[in-house]
């Protein structure tokens, strides 16, 4: 059920980027940065779980060997952290 | 509740091919699409949620770093950033749709389960994807 409620905050939390995106000024105050504590730990916890399913639902097979399940979620982890690492960069860089 | 039980089932639980019984092999191409669209979202929300909480959510707005601001012109019109900020936010709703509709299901709303109520949540993440999509041509016209 925890993770089923995670949906909550975080599709609360897209539309008020959303909003954002449609007014003239940015909306994002302290009491966005609050609900934003809030909804970090719900997404931490989405990642955590959906990541560590990758090895259940990916089946993949190399040189006719298949892949360990421990190896395909922790590519995923990598993926996770690769991505954040780049996108945390972009964000910082374009406001220069 | 197993992650399998949550999965999106066809009406009745079938999750097989459809045309079964009279030796036909059809696709389930309905159940394919969300189950895909689910699948998708859940991995969108993954990857790239927790870090635009952090920096745009948090750390910005206390004031902590400098975060780019998607009300700048050239960064809003920029076609590839409305690409990324439709996927980034709209996806995800297929993921939560099923996510909510279960968690109704999870406190004993049997209404849920229904055909009313998938009509409800799916059609409101393709709502989501047509505000977004609405919103991201009427915001700032693309430049490159």
């Amino acid at each position: 059920m925890a993770r089923e409620f995670t949906a909550l905050p975080l599709a609360i939390w897209l539309l008020w980027l959303l909003y954002d995106i449609t007014q003239k000024t940015t909306t994002f105050g302290t009491a966005f940065a609050v609900f934003s504590i809030v909804c970090l730990p719900f997404a931490l916890y989405h990642s955590f779980t959906f990541l560590s399913l990758a090895g259940s639902i990916i089946h993949l097979k190399l040189l006719d060997r298949p892949v360990s399940s421990r190896v395909i979620v922790a590519s995923q982890f990598a993926l996770w952290i690769g991505a954040s690492v780049v996108i945390g960069f972009l964000l910082l860089r374009l406001a220069q | 509740m197993s992650e399998e039980l949550h999965l999106p089932a066809r009406r009745g639980g079938r999750r097989e091919a459809a045309g079964g019984d009279n030796g036909t092999s059809r696709p389930a191409l309905a159940h394919l699409f969300w189950w895909f669209m689910f699948a998708q979202g859940g991995v969108i929300a993954a990857i790239l949620l927790p870090v635009h909480i952090l920096f745009q959510g948090i750390l910005g707005p206390l004031g902590l770093v400098r975060v780019v601001s998607l009300h700048n012109p050239n960064i809003i019109g920029n076609p590839i950033v409305k690409l990324y900020l439709l996927v980034l936010i709209a996806v995800p709703f297929f993921h939560f749709a099923h996510r909510l509709r279960y968690l109704l299901v999870d406190f004993g709303v049997p209404a849920a389960k229904s055909l009313l109520a998938q009509v409800v949540f799916y059609g409101g993440a393709v709502l989501v994807i047509i505000l977004t999509i609405y919103v991201l041509l009427t915001t700032a016209p693309i430049s490159f």
